[in-house]
């Protein structure tokens, strides 16, 4: 009896302790992510083809002058570093809504036709306007990424309750990307200025951008972000299932419609400064989910600061790993990104293992759902909408 | 009941014969059509070995090989698409699934850009076909680490094969994307402009030295391959009851994996990696025939057709210029999932 009891105590004692430390732990993440984006900042300031001391770089950034330092971080790094924070923060927030939105790991922001929409305004400003720099393009691909998402929203609207609304969408987005990416072919076939635009620009590269892109883009972003938090409630609500959140009162259409406006404002802003950059929105949100639990109040917040880690740090990967040369940041990106989702993969497939996902999520894995790529769930479209799949 | 079913069988053969017509009125289309004019009164005359020379050289050694790698590449591309599309459960399962096509072109890239800078001869005197053996080499690559990852990935259990083949081959793929946009990107304007051409997908300019090898090949694969639909059928109804059934899954898919990457390869070899023809042959088939599971021989004969069709807009449409049939296949192919999702609203 005795040594039951001491073990209970101790029991109570450990999971105190336990508790507390979870407590403080979000804290402490968050504490450190922040000063590790200070120093990438720093380092992004310092970093290049002319190399900075620390000292020189601060001397170049608090005593604007015209030396060469100065010139050097004002005029090249500063907004280098500015666009990739605002590109990382709202990519990886989107992703973080998105996969909230359609329950499913592995949706990308870019799914909604938002690239090649872009791509294909930033070919015509090119082919037909004559407008070739980055500032003048940007408003450009704006309104392409929020042309296509439009159709993509109308072409994925159903009127039937039984079908899956956000999964027409992402097959919709498919088709205008296949569209949408013949038409941009056919320009780029006649026009090599445009061509030779369009290769440079579907990398993805935060160098040389300009500030008043950068503040083209921010209003955008920043409309998106608050769409976002507000939505943090509604959303934790909708991933008990549509039935248990429509049962507590949530009036569904208007949660998705503004989700997805939200998370097209955020990519469609991105894109438009930076370029389609891939994996940010997909790699974050699971690296967070691991560090901070599957809470949207904590996942998203903790978003705008990792997803700037993330950008800053393949934007000076590019800069370092091939000198004299540099290599933009949506090869490092992907370069990152594409072996974070093969493990990934290889981690779901062997799931009785993995404690770290919230009820629903787990309950979305032994129906199968969880496990299923973007393809699959369109798979489970398909099945509805083409009539022999059903008679087979 | 008897009824219905004779029903079904009308409607199927209505099909096949109108597929075989369409062939045959698309091929006489090609042969006739074009820059230079053949009068539509010497063609029989042409074809049975007579007539101008110069009628016989457009016809037999510029327009035929077109024609011919036209039917080839979209009947073995039909049948490998029906194969991804039966083997991955996915009605949206094509080569690509494994990474195959981009794979190809990284392969394909990087002989035209990295090694003909290497041996410093002049880019365009490359011929096609050591592009082809690159694009080939990329993609079985490609296509082998995929397979090897996904073998290892299930012995950890877990979904089924198909599952996660998709899944690797998505995450390989985007890998290798990249990699070919930055390839693009460090090449001199007109290499890039080339490569892009090709990475469309184009029958333009193809001679009978490049066509009648791969043409030969396909033409042995494609019935050998169609061999394997009774397998595959069993194969459709579950792994556990086709290896009940005596029918190793593991062994069998394996077969049909290589059987369908080595007809993409050696389609991507005539026409560099021409989209969505894998993906919709097949659908359009199982539709139309009414088949049980996905139609394997009639993907074939439809891909061709559709192919041959697209080819002739591809190389009519804003004539002189020749367009890559790859990007009418993509509008044709984005455009067919538009209908779909607007007739199921």
């Amino acid at each position: 009896m005795a040594v039951v009891g001491i073990s209970r105590v101790r029991a109570r004692q450990f999971s105190l302790r336990h508790s507390i430390f979870a407590h403080r732990r979000i804290p402490l993440i968050a504490f450190l992510s922040l000063l590790l984006l200070v120093c990438l900042i720093i380092l992004s300031l310092g970093i290049g083809s002319r190399a900075l001391t620390p000292t020189e770089t601060f001397q170049g950034l608090f005593s604007p002058s015209t030396t060469t330092e100065s010139i050097i971080v004002w005029k090249l790094r500063l907004p280098r570093t500015l666009a990739a924070i605002v590109v990382g923060a709202s990519l990886a927030s989107a992703g973080v809504l998105m996969q909230a939105l359609t329950r499913n790991p592995l949706a990308e922001p870019g799914l909604l036709g938002v690239n090649s929409g872009a791509a294909i305004a930033v070919v015509s400003a090119v082919a037909f306007f004559g407008i070739t720099s980055t500032g003048g393009q940007v408003w450009f691909a704006l309104a392409g990424a929020a042309l296509a998402a439009c159709l993509s929203f109308l072409l994925g609207s159903t009127r039937s309750r039984s079908q899956d609304s956000v999964t027409r969408l992402i097959l919709a987005g498919v088709a205008l990307n296949a569209c949408f990416g013949s038409i941009t072919g056919i320009i780029t076939m006649f026009n090599s200025v445009a061509f030779d635009s369009h290769r440079f620009w579907v990398v993805g590269s935060v160098a040389e951008r300009t500030y008043g892109s950068i503040a083209a883009v921010t209003p955008v972003i920043l409309v998106g972000l608050v769409a976002g938090l507000l939505l943090i409630k509604p959303l934790s609500v909708l991933a008990l299932g549509d039935d248990c959140a429509a049962s507590l009162g949530l009036p569904l259409p208007i949660i998705r419609v503004t989700a997805l406006t939200a998370v097209t404002l955020l990519c469609g802003g991105a894109t438009a400064l930076a370029g389609p950059i891939s994996f940010v929105g997909l790699a974050v949100p699971h690296a967070l989910r691991i560090l901070v639990g599957n809470k949207l109040s904590r996942l998203l917040p903790m978003s705008l600061i990792a997803g700037p880690i993330l950008m800053l740090g393949a934007d000076i990967l590019g800069r370092v790993v091939a000198i004299p040369n540099e290599i933009e940041v949506g090869i490092v990106t992907a370069f990152i990104g594409a072996p974070i989702l093969l493990w990934l993969v290889m981690r779901i497939n062997s799931t009785p293992k993995t404690p770290r996902f919230s009820k629903t999520m787990r309950a979305d894995c032994s129906s199968k759902n969880y496990c299923t790529a973007p393809s699959e769930s369109l798979n489970h479209a398909k099945r509805k909408h083409l009539p022999h799949a059903g008679r087979a | 009941m008897q009824e219905e079913r004779e029903l079904v069988q009308i409607r199927r053969e209505t099909w096949t014969v109108l597929c075989l017509l369409t062939l045959v009125i698309m091929a006489l289309f090609t042969l006739l059509a074009g820059t230079y004019q053949v009068e539509s009164g010497n063609i029989w005359s042409v074809l049975t070995g007579s007539g101008s020379a110069l009628d016989q050289h457009i016809i037999f050694n510029q327009r035929l090989p077109r024609l011919v790698a036209a039917g080839a590449v979209g009947a073995s591309l039909g049948l490998a698409g029906a194969i991804f599309q039966s083997v991955s459960r996915n009605p949206l399962g094509s080569p690509d699934v494994i990474g195959f096509t981009t794979g190809s072109a990284s392969g394909a890239l990087f002989i035209m850009l990295v090694a003909s800078s290497m041996t410093s001869s002049d880019s365009t005197g490359l011929p096609g076909i050591s592009i082809g053996l690159g694009a080939v080499l990329g993609g079985f690559l490609t296509a082998a680490i995929v397979l090897l990852l996904t073998s290892h990935a299930s012995k950890n259990g877990g979904t089924s094969l198909g599952n996660q083949m998709i899944l690797i081959g998505i995450a390989v793929g985007a890998m290798l994307g990249s990699l070919n946009d930055y390839l693009l990107t460090r090449a001199d304007l007109d290499a890039a402009e080339s490569a892009k051409t090709w990475l469309y997908g184009s029958l333009n300019a193809l001679t009978w030295d490049v066509v009648a090898g791969p043409v030969l090949l396909i033409l042995f694969f494609v019935p050998a391959t169609l061999l394997l639909t009774r397998r595959l059928r069993i194969l459709e109804l579950g792994d556990d009851l086709a290896s009940s059934l005596g029918i190793p899954p593991k062994a069998t898919l394996n077969m049909l994996v290589g059987a369908a990457v080595l007809l993409t390869a050696l389609a991507i070899m005539l026409g560099g990696p021409i989209s969505f023809v894998a993906l919709i042959a097949p659908q359009l088939a199982t539709r139309a025939w009414k088949t049980p599971g996905i139609a394997l021989c009639q993907s074939s004969l439809l891909g061709a057709t559709l192919l041959e069709i697209a080819d002739y807009i591809a190389a009519h449409a804003l004539s002189p210029f020749q367009i890559p049939v790859g990007l009418v296949m993509g509008a044709v192919g984005g455009l067919y999932l538009l209908i779909m999702l607007i007739r199921t609203r």
